[in-house]
């Protein structure tokens, strides 16, 4: 097979397989259906005529909680690949995603504090946003402060920020009303879609939506920025204007992920990884592959979730379990980024 | 046309000059190197002609206009630079590398054309590294990376090109090549504007020299009135000689500058 040919196989792969697992997604699940009949459901949607003989409870199964839970984990699993590439490209350091610059940790600070306050999703959602800024500026802004280049510093202070953070949301969950609040904190942080609605669906496409389809737009600028803020300028390029463009995006989808999704550690790190070795470090095509694969990968993960054992399995553990391997033997495979 | 300082200061910290009272002209479709030993402010003066650095006092002009009323990418559009120091990114290939070059051309949301990649091509043919398109970038030696970058201020399409030490890290042999390069880019129209602390590269261009000593110019001009063994003496602090020889083969003559004691 020619490399031209692979390519192309490739690319078609890679636009292909979100559809294909999401619309296989669709027939894996804890309610009992035979696939006929989820079938006739999801014709009814398209020609109603086709979807009489369908009971009312296994269409609500179908349409209010799988449908939307396998939707969020293809927009949670792309916005986490497509960020941790771009934070990567940004800060032209490998090692890094939302979850290690202590984005997912601010933002979880922000939404715990809405839960408790009881505020409405909107403003979780805000207060997620503004602490993942804070948490990621925080970040950046020491690694300035020690005037270090070094890969590992960017990892270290975000492990600093973060753990900050996490000691906060413990102390949220610490003086939360057991009853009431702590269960649903504390799940929701281990990382899980179970809850699922159509309502979080809604809520949660649009920031996504905008922020994914910036940093798709603008992706070909982040290889120009990943040269070192010198070489941005001499090419014409103001690098401080362009990573405040591209941090906001990254952490509005990341921030965005941990409202619906709680805290899903390692996506963001080993997909654009995978990706890399699959279609190259250039972001041009690094980014489509990212959100492509990331998706695909969270479904997929997500579907062993709801099936695996009786009970669900929290998502974060799953990607934990599942990553931090896989991760292990990419760095094994050859550093080479 | 070009770029132009007058009575230049900068400084890094408030009270510590860099370098002050700086007056400089490119020349137009020539050489001029500025020459100087290490840490003389060469780097700093060569990123504030790039619109990198922002001089503190004077006037830097750009085609005979105030360069910080440019923006960015219309300075990327006339000046091009290369750094010294270089830090990698990720494993681009030479090619991705080089079409960087057409960023200040592109429209925020759009990525380089067909169009685009044709002008990187014709800028890797003309320094030589076509055969090199689709290596990974990183894996480059020192020579072959500075053709790379060249290359890449080319698909810039400049009408200036500031090189900061180009040769620095280079053995004899690419020291050449990318010496040549720079010559035939001068006669093909660029104002070059390069930073050396090799007194005979200087010679070699037969352009336009300034020494600098300590932040500011000990003397500037043509280069054959300006390198004597007085100025160099005064810019390197030990005793240098410049020799006139013979080509003992085809009888042209050199010059040629050297440290004047035995170690």
């Amino acid at each position: 097979m020619t490399r031209e040919h692979h390519n192309r196989l490739l690319n078609v792969s890679l636009v292909v397989a979100p559809f294909i697992v999401f619309a296989l997604s669709l027939f894996i699940g804890k309610y009992d259906a035979s696939p006929r009949d989820i079938l006739s459901v999801l014709m009814g949607k398209i020609v109603p005529s086709l979807g009489q003989n369908v009971s009312d409870t296994l269409e609500a199964a179908i349409i209010n909680v799988r449908f939307p839970r396998i939707a969020l984990a293809l927009l949670v699993g792309a916005s986490l690949s497509v960020s941790g590439a771009s934070y990567q490209g940004l800060f032209r350091n490998p090692l890094v995603s939302s979850h290690i610059l202590g984005v997912a940790s601010g933002a979880s600070f922000g939404a715990s504090l809405g839960i408790i306050f009881n505020a409405p999703p909107f403003i979780i959602q805000l207060l997620a946003f503004i602490f993942g800024l804070t948490a990621v500026g925080i970040a950046v802004g020491i690694t300035r402060f020690y005037r270090s280049s070094a890969a590992l510093t960017l990892v270290l202070v975000g492990f600093i920020t973060g753990s900050f953070f996490s000691s906060l949301v413990s102390f949220i969950t610490y003086t939360a009303d057991p009853n009431l609040k702590l269960p649903a904190i504390v799940f929701w942080l281990m990382g899980s879609l179970s809850s699922s609605s159509l309502k979080d669906l809604t809520f949660a496409v649009i920031p996504m939506t905008i922020g994914i389809s910036i940093l798709l737009l603008v992706r070909w600028r982040i290889n120009v920025l990943s040269m070192g803020d010198e070489d941005a300028k001499a090419l014409g390029i103001d690098p401080k204007k362009w990573r405040i463009t591209i941090i906001i995006c990254c952490t509005l989808v990341s921030s965005t992920a941990v409202c619906v999704s709680g805290v899903i550690g390692w996506i963001g790190l080993v997909i654009p990884h995978f990706a890399r070795m699959l279609v190259g470090p250039n972001h041009k095509a690094l980014l489509p592959a990212c959100l492509s694969i990331g998706g695909v990968y969270l479904m997929i993960i997500d579907n062993l979730a709801r099936t695996l054992t009786s009970a669900e399995v929290p998502l974060g553990i799953l990607t934990g379990i599942i990553g931090a391997p896989i991760f292990a033997y990419l760095l094994t495979k050859g550093a080479r980024w | 046309m070009g770029i132009e300082f007058r009575d230049v200061a900068f400084s890094y910290h408030e009270g510590q000059a860099v370098f002050s009272g700086i007056n400089l002209k490119t020349v137009e479709k020539d050489i001029l190197v500025i020459l100087g030993p290490n840490g003389c402010g060469k780097t700093t003066l060569l990123k504030c002609a790039a619109g990198i650095l922002q001089r503190q006092q004077g006037d830097i002009l750009l085609d005979d206009r105030d360069i910080s009323s440019f923006n960015r990418r219309d300075i990327a559009k006339k000046i091009g630079y290369i750094a010294q120091e270089h830090r990698y990114g990720f494993t681009y290939s030479v090619t991705e590398v080089v079409v960087m070059g057409r960023s200040p051309y592109l429209d925020i949301f759009s990525s380089p054309s067909e169009r685009d990649y044709e002008i990187a091509g014709e800028a890797m043919r003309s320094v030589g590294i076509s055969h090199l398109a689709d290596k990974r970038y990183t894996e480059l030696s020192g020579g072959e990376r500075q053709l790379a970058l060249i290359a890449r201020v080319l698909t810039q399409q400049p009408s200036i090109l500031l090189l900061d030490e180009p040769t620095s890290q280079l053995d004899l042999r690419n020291q050449t090549i990318v010496l040549r390069l720079v010559k035939m880019l001068a006669k093909t129209g660029l104002s070059v504007v390069m930073t050396s602390h090799f007194p005979n590269h200087a010679i070699a261009f037969a352009g336009h020299t300034a020494i600098m000593h300590n932040g500011s110019f000990i003397t500037k001009g043509r280069t054959e009135e300006v390198i004597n063994e007085a100025n160099l003496n005064k810019a390197y602090g030990i005793d240098i000689r410049v020799y006139t020889i013979k080509d003992p083969i085809d009888g042209t003559e050199l010059r040629l500058c050297a440290p004047a004691h035995k170690l």
